[in-house]
């Protein structure tokens, strides 16, 4: 049987959102709040968002905004469908969870740096802010997890592979199925 | 299989923040120093301002400024005491 392989993500995607697992694992187990590494990792995890932004309107297909952008139309239809075609890149409803979880990374970095100035230093709605938004992104990683491997198991439509490669391979009986 | 992988990493997110935190021994709230003693012993003894005060857990936690390691400038700091003896517990000073 011949397979077909598709390319869905671009190098500067997957090193986008490796490394913010990365980042956002150290910061959140491993470097205690108001540690210069801690500091910087978040730093670091805020120039990689503003990268990928950049690169929503100037990447390649699957990686720009209006490729996923989950309109009320999109999701209605795929809400409808209920499957997914081979070919494409986030869903509409993995798109509203990357763009909220884009959100809440913006979030956190700001409400980070806030606390490094004297006027928000100490003041809890900005720590409250900061931890209670991490909670909320890593609760949100856990969910996007278990998403991508049950739509993975009940599609057949490789997930985990094309962020780790690019390509997603399909066997040959597989790729006529744009519509299932 | 990558699926178990994940799902073990995923479970793992469960394990414990690395939280900014101090443990003082506990003690009845009848031996605590009292706040404004407190208050006096970190702005006279220990050169600390204070923004915030407040009880975290066993401790006494001030959000504050204080002099940096090389003892040229002020900056932000975060120090945990011990309340029934006043003494520093954990002191975070920003670099």
């Amino acid at each position: 049987m011949q397979a077909k392989a598709i390319y869905i993500w671009d190098l500067l995607i997957r090193i986008f959102h490796w490394s913010a697992v990365i980042l956002i694992s150290l910061d959140y187990w491993f470097l205690e709040g108001g540690d210069t590494l801690h500091t910087w990792a978040g730093y670091s995890l805020g120039a990689i968002v503003v990268v990928r932004i950049g690169w929503g309107f100037a990447g390649t297909t699957h990686a720009r905004f209006a490729d996923f952008f989950p309109t009320p139309a999109r999701l209605r239809s795929h809400l409808a469908r209920r499957s997914l075609a081979p070919g494409e890149g986030h869903n509409p409803l993995g798109a509203l969870m990357i763009l909220a979880m884009l959100g809440l990374m913006a979030l956190i970095v700001i409400s980070g740096w806030m606390q490094t100035l004297d006027r928000f230093w100490g003041e809890p709605w900005v720590e409250q802010l900061h931890e209670y938004s991490a909670e909320l992104l890593l609760f949100m990683a856990v969910v996007h997890v278990l998403a991508v491997l049950t739509v993975q198991r009940i599609s057949g439509v490789p997930l985990v592979k094309p962020m780790l490669t690019g390509w997603r391979r399909l066997p040959a009986g597989n790729v006529d199925s744009e519509e299932r | 299989m990558i699926s178990r992988g994940l799902i073990a990493l995923v479970l793992a997110g469960v394990a414990p923040v690395a939280l900014a935190a101090a443990d003082c021994p506990k003690a009845p709230k009848e031996q605590w120093m009292h706040v404004l003693d407190m208050q006096k012993k970190i702005v006279n003894e220990y050169g600390f301002a204070i923004k915030r005060f407040l009880t975290d857990g066993h401790c006494y936690e001030i959000y504050g400024w204080g002099l940096n390691e090389k003892g040229d400038e002020f900056v932000q700091v975060e120090v945990y005491f011990n309340p029934v003896t006043g003494d520093i517990v954990k002191k975070k000073i920003k670099d």
